[in-house]
């Protein structure tokens, strides 16, 4: 283990260790609380889950009506039984599933990794481009932190603001962050819901998120896969991403333009 | 299970699972806040899952990653990590301080916050919890080529920290 890098490691592994190895949680309130989340999170999925059995349930009784005779005579399936909207003590039904599209085929992650252009434009004139394909003048850059400005040849990164609200633009490569169905999944969520939908346009992968607000701002997104990165295009109601008060009651840039942003050939140029 | 079997893990796995959210995270509001997060989602599914403390590791770094991606919070890699005053600043005489500890500690959160929030995580996964690079790809869902990148990347901006001051921060038990 003579590699410079694994001496690194090691290295940094003593660091890290040495430095938590001495916090002291409050074991306790933790667990607590993490334990009295677990029971609202549960709650709210079992009546999530039953509430979408209902809806299936209605789908069936219209179907029923139209065409009882695909039913049975009793005008249910065999063996079905409408559940109830209750918090009941069965089994924790497994959490929703975000919903995939069975066509086009999401394209294998292979095919989304595969870089085949460079991109084209600095951050610094992201926002022009921004104002060249929606019409209008982009605001000033945010260069100063929390926010920042990344211009590496694979991965960049601008925040400015659109009307006055906060607008972000990144592209980085795809082979760095975990997958569409990943980013979605609800499991990785705060709130134990989807975080969006990851669907196929025009043979491109995109997933889409919000309208959504937290922190007092409403937010919404879009990330394009394409030629091996993703492009993330998200527009706030507000100049900042939490705890200002909002310029406009939605974000400026609709779903439909944030589409049209993200998709947008005008980020690459041929390797 | 029971909620009793639940909350013996947790109780298990909080202090290691605190650690990783704190260096993620930078501070002590946002660790707990993940650690919370994360066992929640945890009790949610304990009945359900084989290796819980792998599961809670997984879930907790990818909470972490899906928060601070989905809402951009504006985190950006800084130009440069900043450098200890000199290795003669944590040299061996400070071995037992834990002033020391202390500011060697805000020093490491303050270069992870330089760092990409995936890059943190992969250098918390790969280094704190030692796992193999396969695992930490499996835990962020990404590929094995991606964390060797992001490690790589991670170690270059860490390194001025290396120098002069691991050899005098002995790992030892918390606090009593």
């Amino acid at each position: 283990m003579n590699d410079p890098t694994d001496q690194a490691g090691r290295r940094t592994g003593s660091l890290l260790r040495g430095v938590t190895d001495d916090l002291q949680p409050d074991i306790d309130l933790l667990v607590a609380s993490g334990t009295a989340r677990g029971r609202v999170l549960r709650r709210r999925r079992r009546v999530g889950t039953a509430l979408a059995a209902v809806a299936v349930v209605g789908v069936i009784g219209t179907a029923a009506g139209v065409a009882p005779g695909l039913l049975g005579a009793g005008g249910a399936p065999s063996g079905f039984s409408a559940p109830t909207a209750t918090d009941s003590a069965e089994p924790d039904p497994e959490p929703t599933e975000p919903t995939e599209p069975t066509e086009p085929a999401i394209p294998s992650q292979r095919e989304l990794e595969r870089v085949d252009a460079d991109l084209a434009v600095p951050a610094a004139r992201i926002p022009q481009v921004v104002g060249e394909q929606l019409g209008g003048e982009p605001g000033p850059i945010l260069r100063d932190p929390p926010f920042g400005v990344s211009d590496e040849p694979q991965d960049k990164t601008v925040h400015f603001l659109w009307q006055g609200t906060l607008t972000t633009v990144v592209i980085e490569r795809a082979d760095s962050l975990a997958s569409c169905q990943a980013m979605v999944d609800p499991a990785n969520q705060p709130d134990g819901q989807p975080g969006g939908e990851c669907v196929v346009e025009g043979g491109v992968l995109l997933l889409r998120w919000g309208p959504d607000t937290a922190d007092g701002v409403t937010a919404q997104g879009i990330l394009a896969w394409r030629h091996g990165y993703i492009v993330s295009v998200l527009s706030y109601n507000a100049a900042d991403g939490k705890d200002v008060p909002p310029v406009t009651d939605v974000p400026p840039i609709s779903p439909e333009q944030l589409t049209a942003l993200a998709t947008s050939d005008a980020w690459f140029a041929e390797s | 299970m029971s909620d009793e079997e639940f909350t013996a893990f947790a109780r298990a796995r909080t202090p290691q699972l605190y650690r990783s959210a704190y260096l993620l995270c930078g501070d002590h509001h946002g660790a707990a806040d993940l650690v919370q997060e994360t066992l929640a989602k945890v009790f949610v599914k304990f009945r359900r899952i084989d290796n819980p403390a792998a599961y809670a590791q997984t879930t907790l770094t990818r909470t972490f990653i899906s928060a601070r991606r989905r809402r951009s919070s504006g985190e950006l890699p800084t130009a440069d990590v900043a450098e200890p005053s000199g290795p003669s600043a944590w040299g061996p005489g400070r071995a037992d301080d834990d002033a020391h500890r202390t500011e060697l500690r805000i020093a490491v959160v303050d270069a992870l916050r330089g760092l990409a929030p995936a890059d943190r995580a992969v250098l918390v996964l790969r280094y704190l919890e030692d796992l193999s690079v396969e695992e930490t790809a499996q835990r962020m869902g990404v590929s094995a080529g991606a964390v060797r990148s992001r490690s790589k990347r991670a170690l270059e901006r860490v390194r001025p920290l290396l120098d002069g001051s691991l050899a005098v921060i002995p790992e030892k038990g918390p606090l009593t």
